[in-house]
């Protein structure tokens, strides 16, 4: 009898990892930079200790010559010293070193200047190598931890060295990841757009937003669709509006220079906080894969009603922080953060009232916030419910003020809680709500892995679920740059007058009454 | 271990009746609650007032643990033990602990409960409750025992039991709470009659329930074993070389408190290893022959009919307490290339090294830092499952056939 033909690992079934990456090669441009610092390096390491990182992996970091340092040897030298000491810092868990030593020898470095063709070509060299020692097979993976202003160029170069495979030619495959921001309007980030999809396939491209590798953000999905009893109520018949909070207590951490540019509705609500109203407001996928989710997720963001024009003044509300107090320390204002300008009017602060125009929000408020200097850091989401439609406790000494709630609490204290009326013990109807509460570390007291962990791993396996898709980034920023015109053009007829919140408040008291003339309130979370 | 908090209250009595030990819970947890809430409110965590929203309660129970530890004879201690391991996995699984010490062999018989609530520290520094019954059972309680235990189990949620020691047999208590079960739980690297008890364990397993799941803890251990020996196969290159498998070998140690009438350290894990491989790769074991330093089992594929030789070779080390495996190694040939894959970790380290060597070059290599969880760790990864695990039900059915087959043949 002939053996079979084993088209599958048969010792793989049911393991803890159903798919493991093929052999491949990293390369990280910007690798003396923050990110791989503190993010890239450690995940990577973490990968390694826990054994997942395939056989023939390799990291290769592009940067500049130190041009201290005589010989290439050296530079190779002081980059894996580096690698080690971000290890050291930041990684959750401590260095094994015989662990160590195996993924140190497969550390590569070339040197390189993001704008010199020739550097590309001496990539190119170090990856035929690296393929020919490792057996990578001309798999690789370009990780962009760089200025954005260099995403087009490099891309443009990797093209043109000849670095982009892919499969089709027997290859092996190619992929790029690129951090955000991705473009800082709809214009630059379609243009960005063009320039990658010259040199790359969309199926390609990994474009980051770190919080969809949150454990928590993901469970936003596993709550809503693992279980049967919330997605009938999950539309505009029973919900009353939606509040989304990601609040800082922190300032801008010396990056004035970023902010000045960036501001609140650019840094945190065009990526991820639309990606957690996506997350909330979206159809059910058919299945959790790339298309799936990411096809009912854009549909939300295409549904945005837009905010344009003077319909800024009715529908957002702009922040910026002066001095003040937060957690018993006197902190600085915005304008007198180091790289901002005295008389700024960036914002620090930014509250939207947004409608997702479809069948099953329509008419359904959802309320976005977020702001630096806030009095804690939060994020989470909550939904609130309608009243009940009648109250049979009329008379009854107390009535139920407080309409149910549910809260999806990303961080901290992650988990899910439940408002709802209870009677009080005594002769009379009194009630009062109360919480139904559920933490993850209280019923999984696990670690969980680093974002950057899970998303390298996702791009090695070629799942780009948690990633975004162009029409996604585009649909944001379509959103986005409506609102930024509008304040654009009410500045011309309205002077900003900022600061107009203290650090550590709740933002500026135009937020309140902004949505108490609908007959709301913020939550204090 | 996380240290207990100042909070812990405990009751007990003899031979009461189920309703005190209900109430006596009830009211504990109470005392235990109000104290939480005490010390939320100092902390400043308190009640949000501005919410109007009390907490309504801080506990959040995920499973029922019941550790049962009996046979003929049960050491000192252990009731200490089990306390101390169910304050540890409830920091990691919150759940309602039923802890049984069973005496079974006194003559006289006596039911003893006693109740512990205890406010520990959560990973996440939030204090947290965690309710204990033990009981202490000596002579034939017989029925009164599961009678007792049955009712103070969390409604609704699932049971899982630990069996510390050999498998039981059909007549135990085993008997009275099977209908519970739903996941069973024994560490086979700490069987006192290694090849008898895992055979039994198998047939236990065979003969489940619809809807009952087995597990073990030294499988668990085995997962980064297994992780890397299939590591190997999910090279396109490499895989062909499973259909020529010609010998595995199974390096294996123990010490000698759990050594087996012959003098080999204790074999499951090892066996587990082997019964893994021959129910993937489809191989029925036939014969076992015993050698000085281990036993032999000749297995044939199913599909091609060859023939194929693991050889388990054991080691005592009397530094080494329970049964670990050292090394694995498969020797194979595909379309007249010879190839070996090896994974071997050195005494002491925790770092086990992959290398293939393929017709006369060393082809790749791996080094991966092996898991070496105490048993509480292993405890806390096993609560996670409750499905049914059918890649472990298939290695322990043929890791029970190897064992069988070795239990007949015991050296001359
Ligand atoms: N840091 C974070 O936590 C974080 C979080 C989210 C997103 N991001 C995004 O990640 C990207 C990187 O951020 P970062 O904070 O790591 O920035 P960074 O610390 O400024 O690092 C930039 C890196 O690019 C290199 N570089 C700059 N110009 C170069 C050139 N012409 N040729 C070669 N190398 C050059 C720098 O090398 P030299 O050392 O030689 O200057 C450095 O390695 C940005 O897009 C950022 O928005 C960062």
């Amino acid at each position: 009898m002939a053996a079979p033909v084993l088209l599958t690992n048969p010792l793989r079934e049911a393991m803890q990892l159903e798919r493991t990456p093929d052999p491949c090669t990293m390369v990280i441009f910007g690798a003396t930079g923050d990110l791989t610092r503190r993010k890239l390096m450690p995940a990577l390491y973490n990968l390694a200790l826990e054994g997942l990182l395939p056989h023939g992996f390799s990291v290769i970091g592009f940067s500049r010559p130190d041009h201290t340092l005589a010989s290439s040897q050296d530079a190779l030298s002081a980059f894996r010293e580096r690698f080690k000491t971000s290890v050291k810092s930041f990684s959750r868990r401590p260095i094994e070193p015989a662990v160590w030593d195996t993924f140190a020898q497969n550390t590569e470095w070339v040197a390189g200047e993001f704008t010199r063709a020739e550097d590309y070509q001496s990539l190119r060299a170090k990856l035929q190598e690296v393929d020919r020692e490792h057996g990578a097979g001309g798999n690789r993976i370009f990780y962009l931890a760089t200025p954005p202003s260099f995403y087009s160029e490099i891309v443009r170069h990797l093209g043109e060295a000849g670095l982009v495979t892919n499969r089709a030619t027997g290859q092996g495959w190619t992929r790029i990841i690129i951090e955000k921001p991705f473009g800082r309007d709809l214009a630059t980030a379609k243009a960005l757009n063009d320039e990658i999809l010259k040199v790359f396939k969309e199926e390609q491209v990994y474009r980051i937003d770190h919080y969809l590798g949150k454990e928590t953000v993901q469970n936003i999905l596993v709550f809503r669709f693992a279980n049967g009893i919330f997605e009938p109520i999950w539309n505009r018949n029973f919900v009353d509006h939606v509040q989304i909070t990601v609040a800082e207590s922190i300032g801008i951490e010396g990056r004035g220079t970023y902010y000045e540019e960036a501001g609140a509705l650019r840094d945190m609500v065009q990526s991820h906080m639309l990606q957690l109203l996506a997350l909330t407001a979206m159809e059910p996928p058919g299945a959790f894969d790339a298309e799936a989710v990411r096809n009912e997720k854009v549909k939300v963001l295409q549904a945005l009603r837009p905010i344009q024009n003077f319909e800024v003044a009715e529908f957002t509300v702009r922040g910026q922080y002066g001095p003040g107090w937060v957690a018993g320390e006197y902190v600085p204002g915005y304008r007198q953060e180091r790289g901002v300008n005295p008389n700024s009017t960036t914002e620090t602060y930014v509250a939207l009232k947004v409608f997702v125009d479809n069948w099953r929000w329509a008419g359904v408020p959802i309320y976005i916030r977020h702001g630096k200097r806030l009095p804690k850091r939060v994020s989470e989401i909550a939904i609130q419910f309608k009243n009940a439609p009648h109250s049979p406790f009329i008379r009854a000494a107390q009535l139920p003020s407080e309409p149910n709630l549910l809260v999806m609490r990303i961080q901290p204290n992650d988990g899910i809680s439940l408002r709802f009326a209870a009677k009080m013990p005594g002769t009379v109807m009194g009630m009062r709500a109360v919480n139904m509460d559920f933490t993850y570390d209280e019923a999984f007291d696990v670690e969980a892995p680093d974002a950057y962990e899970r998303l390298l791993m996702d791009c090695m396996i070629g799942d780009s679920t948690l990633f975004t898709r162009k029409d996604e980034v585009e649909a944001s920023w379509k959103f986005i740059t409506d609102i930024l015109d509008g304040w654009c053009e009410l500045a011309k007829v309205t002077e900003v007058r900022f600061p107009n919140y203290d650090a550590g408040t709740w933002g500026p008291p135009a937020a309140d009454a902004f949505i108490e003339r609908d007959g709301r309130e913020w939550r204090r979370p | 271990m996380s240290t207990p908090a100042p909070h812990q209250a405990t009751w007990s009595a003899t031979s009461v009746p189920l309703v005190a030990i209900e109430a006596e819970l009830d009211r504990l947890w109470h005392t235990a609650t109000r104290y939480l809430q005490a010390e939320l409110v100092a902390a400043g965590r308190g009640p949000d007032v501005s919410q109007a929203a009390a907490p309504s309660s801080i506990r959040a129970s995920v499973l029922n643990f019941v550790a049962y530890a009996g046979g003929s004879s049960v050491e000192p201690g252990t009731d200490e033990q089990l306390t101390k391991l169910a304050d540890y996995l409830a920091t990691k699984h919150r759940s309602r602990t039923v802890t049984i010490v069973a005496h079974e062999n006194a003559a006289d018989v006596a039911l003893i409960a006693t109740i512990r609530t205890n406010a520990q520290d959560g990973a996440s520094g939030r204090k947290f409750i965690h309710e204990q019954v033990l009981i202490s059972a000596d002579g034939a309680v017989g029925e009164r025992l599961p009678s007792i235990v049955m009712p103070l189990l969390i409604s609704d949620l699932p049971t899982y039991v630990w069996w510390p020691g050999d498998p039981p047999s059909e007549d135990s208590f085993w008997r009275y709470i099977t209908g519970t079960c739903r996941h069973f739980i024994i560490n086979s690297r700490e069987f006192s009659k290694p090849l008898e008890s895992l055979s039994r364990y198998a047939s236990l397993s065979r003969n489940a329930r619809k809807y009952q799941t087995f597990g073990d803890l030294s499988w668990r251990q085995l997962s980064p074993w297994r992780e890397l020996v299939a590591r190997f196969f999910d090279n396109q290159y490499y895989r062909p070389f499973l259909n020529g498998v010609e010998s595995v070998t199974i390096d294996y140690s123990g010490g000698s408190k759990w050594e087996m009438a012959d003098g080999a350290a204790n074999a499951c894990p090892a066996l587990l290893l082997a019964g893994w491989l021959s129910s993937r790769l489809g191989w029925s074991a036939v014969n076992c022959e015993w050698r000085d330093d281990g036993f032999d089992i000749a297995c044939t594929d199913g599909s091609s009919g060859r023939d194929i030789t693991v050889h388990f070779k054991s080691r005592l080390r009397p530094d080494v307490s329970s049964a670990t495996i050292d090394a694995i190694r498969l020797k194979t040939a595909n379309s007249g290339i010879q190839a070996y894959f090896d994974v071997v970790r050195q005494d002491n380290s925790s770092v086990a090294r992959a290398t293939a060597h393929v017709d006369g070059r060393t082809d790749s290599i791996l080094s991966v830092r092996m898991t070496t969880e105490d048993l509480p760790a292993l405890m806390a990864m096993e609560l996670k499952f409750c499905d049914q695990d059918k890649i472990y039900e298939a290695a322990l059915d043929a890791a029970g056939n190897m064992a069988t087959l070795a239990q007949k043949q015991p050296t001359g």
